[in-house]
């Protein structure tokens, strides 16, 4: 009898020395762990604290504006001397054969149209940035040469040149020296474009 | 056990090895250490939890590789076309698998052999060729795909005439061979003999093209992920390879693909199987090192 109990206080003792052990090492382990932690926020502190104080020693910058050395570039005049027809201009962005230009832009005046004819106004691109107010960022004259060849003023860009034959490389037959659009197709888009504000 | 027997007394030290609630509370401490251990692995290291390309995306180990993230083309399809990948019973593509089956079992040519007279069971002697291709072929002094060698062994071994590229039976043969190293990573060697059309293939791969002037960088490297118009851009790999589109109503290769992609941009497209396009085909493959090889892929 009291052997079973003796027994039985020996197992919670072992029990409680066991978890006792299990516990602790986990304690110590989550200590070391957070004492790391801690101690590479105290390095961050003592980095803030040292950007502080050359603040002080050097002089404040001020915010600026640049001015966008693209307005160096532009096309003043018309090509071909042709006046742009703002309808037509429509028609022709939304065309995939010719300015195609939902693949890669959105235009908000668009997304009530998309609503009822999702065919042609929806699922307009996210390649480049949205063309609303574009009238406001740019003269007309710098938004006709970003049609021509936006190249010249993004020179990496995914974007067409779209009054361009020269520098090309295997062109289809079919497109062989021929421009994505006419003179007259690019001023009717300027006109529509020059309406975006 | 013999060393936990009654003769020890209940409170000699080898008794505590024999005890029960010792052992159960070691037990519940090394597992704990155990769960603190792979929680505190899996903060630390998680890039090493490798993933598959379709749900988690694979770090390429080679730093070389301009994309940092590597995801199959399956990862930007809609969840029907995946689906429809996934589900072995449902994929169109498993069609021509089928098919290419029978055609490996198919006696043929002067010879009278079938591909498995030659190769036995294409469990075995196939499971890697799909993930190793296109590869540089000494006879040729060039790279050849996989369709190329299985035209060879029609040629040489069968003494039958070469299917025609984009032909059923090629697509089903090479979906059928290919297929057999799905879920392998893709590997291919670009050192050695295949180093200069592995450059080809990049040059090309960067060279902007047609009346659109793009390169393939500017769309699948540059934007992907992105929505072209209705379409979002993957990053487009070649591991589904013949792949089933929906649009084509059937299986095609990668250079139809390619052709698909260069008139895109009012390119002038090259012939199946040219040169231009193995080499392209060679570094396509290796900018997807590590993704599993998918073959039949099913896109719409
Ligand atoms: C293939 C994709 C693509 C197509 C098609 C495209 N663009 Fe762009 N466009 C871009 C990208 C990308 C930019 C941003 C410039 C850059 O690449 O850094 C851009 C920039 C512009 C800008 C300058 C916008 C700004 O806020 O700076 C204008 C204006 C513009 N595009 C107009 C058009 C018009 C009009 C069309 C159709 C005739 C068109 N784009 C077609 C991709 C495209
Ligand atoms: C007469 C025997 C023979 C027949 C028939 C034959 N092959 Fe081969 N095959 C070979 C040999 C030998 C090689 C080794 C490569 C070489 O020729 O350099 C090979 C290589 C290959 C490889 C490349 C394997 C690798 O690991 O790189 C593929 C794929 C292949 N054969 C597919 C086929 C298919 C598909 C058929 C049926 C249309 C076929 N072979 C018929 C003998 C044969
Ligand atoms: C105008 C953008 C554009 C250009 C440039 C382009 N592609 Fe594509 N490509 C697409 C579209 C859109 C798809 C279909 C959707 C997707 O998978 O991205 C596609 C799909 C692919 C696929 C199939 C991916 C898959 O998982 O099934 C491959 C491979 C591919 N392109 C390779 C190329 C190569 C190589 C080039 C250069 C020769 C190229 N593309 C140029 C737009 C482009």
């Amino acid at each position: 009898m009291t052997n079973s109990i003796l027994a039985r206080r020996g197992v919670i003792a072992q029990f409680l020395k066991a978890s006792f052990l299990g516990a602790s090492f986990f304690v110590a382990i989550v200590l070391i762990l957070s004492l790391l932690s801690v101690s590479s926020v105290f390095a961050a502190k003592n980095d803030e604290k040292k950007a502080k104080k050359s603040e002080k020693d050097t002089p404040k910058l001020v915010e600026y504006e640049i001015f966008n050395l693209i307005q160096s570039k532009s096309i003043p005049k018309p090509l071909a001397g042709k006046k742009g027809n703002r309808k037509r201009g429509e028609a022709l962005i939304l065309d995939a054969a010719k300015g195609n230009c939902l693949q890669c832009h959105v235009i908000d005046q668009f997304l009530v149209k998309a609503k009822k004819n999702p065919d042609v106004y929806g699922n307009m691109g996210e390649i480049g940035p949205s063309l609303d107010g574009v009238s406001t960022r740019y003269k007309e004259s710098q938004l006709r040469l970003i049609l021509v060849n936006a190249k010249l003023v993004f020179p990496e860009t995914i974007m067409p040149a779209y009054y361009r034959i020269d520098g090309l490389t295997r062109v289809d037959d079919k497109y062989l020296d021929k421009p994505i659009m006419s003179a007259q197709d690019i001023e009717d888009i300027l006109s529509f474009l020059m309406k975006l504000k | 056990m013999n060393f936990c027997s009654q003769q020890y007394q209940a409170h000699s030290i080898k008794a505590h090895f024999c005890d029960f609630a010792f052992l159960r509370n070691l037990l519940a401490f090394l597992s704990l250490m155990v769960v603190v251990w792979v929680i505190s692995a899996f903060i630390f290291s998680a890039p090493s939890f490798a993933g598959n390309g379709r749900d988690k995306s694979i770090i390429p180990r080679d730093k070389t590789n301009p994309l940092s993230n590597l995801w199959s083309g399956y990862y930007y399809s809609t969840k029907d076309i995946q689906a429809l990948q996934k589900n072995r019973a449902e994929n169109p593509g498993f069609k021509y698998v089928t098919e290419g089956a029978q055609l490996w079992e198919q006696k043929t040519g002067t010879t009278q052999k079938s591909c498995a007279k030659c190769h036995g069971k294409p469990s075995v002697s196939m499971d890697e060729a799909g993930a190793r291709y296109p590869q540089y072929y000494a006879p040729l002094k060039r790279l050849i795909n996989l369709e190329q060698r299985i035209n060879l062994c029609r040629k040489t071994y069968q003494g039958a005439k070469s299917f025609e590229y984009e032909s059923k039976e090629l697509l089903s043969l090479t979906a059928f061979v290919r297929s057999q190293a799905r879920a392998r990573p893709v590997r291919v060697k670009i050192d050695g003999f295949a180093k200069p059309f592995f450059e080809k293939g990049k040059a090309f791969y960067y060279q902007r093209r047609g009346q659109l002037d793009m390169s393939c960088a500017n769309c699948h490297e540059n934007n992907y992920g992105k929505q072209l118009r209705s379409t979002v851009l993957s990053q487009g790999q070649a591991n589904g390879f013949p792949s089933y589109r929906v649009a084509w109503q059937k299986i095609g290769s990668l250079h139809r693909r390619f052709q698909g992609c260069n008139k895109l941009v009012r390119a002038k497209p090259y012939a199946y199987g040219a040169e231009y396009y193995v080499n392209l085909e060679l570094y396509l493959y290796w900018r997807g090192t590590g993704l599993e090889v998918e073959t039949p892929g099913v896109r719409d």
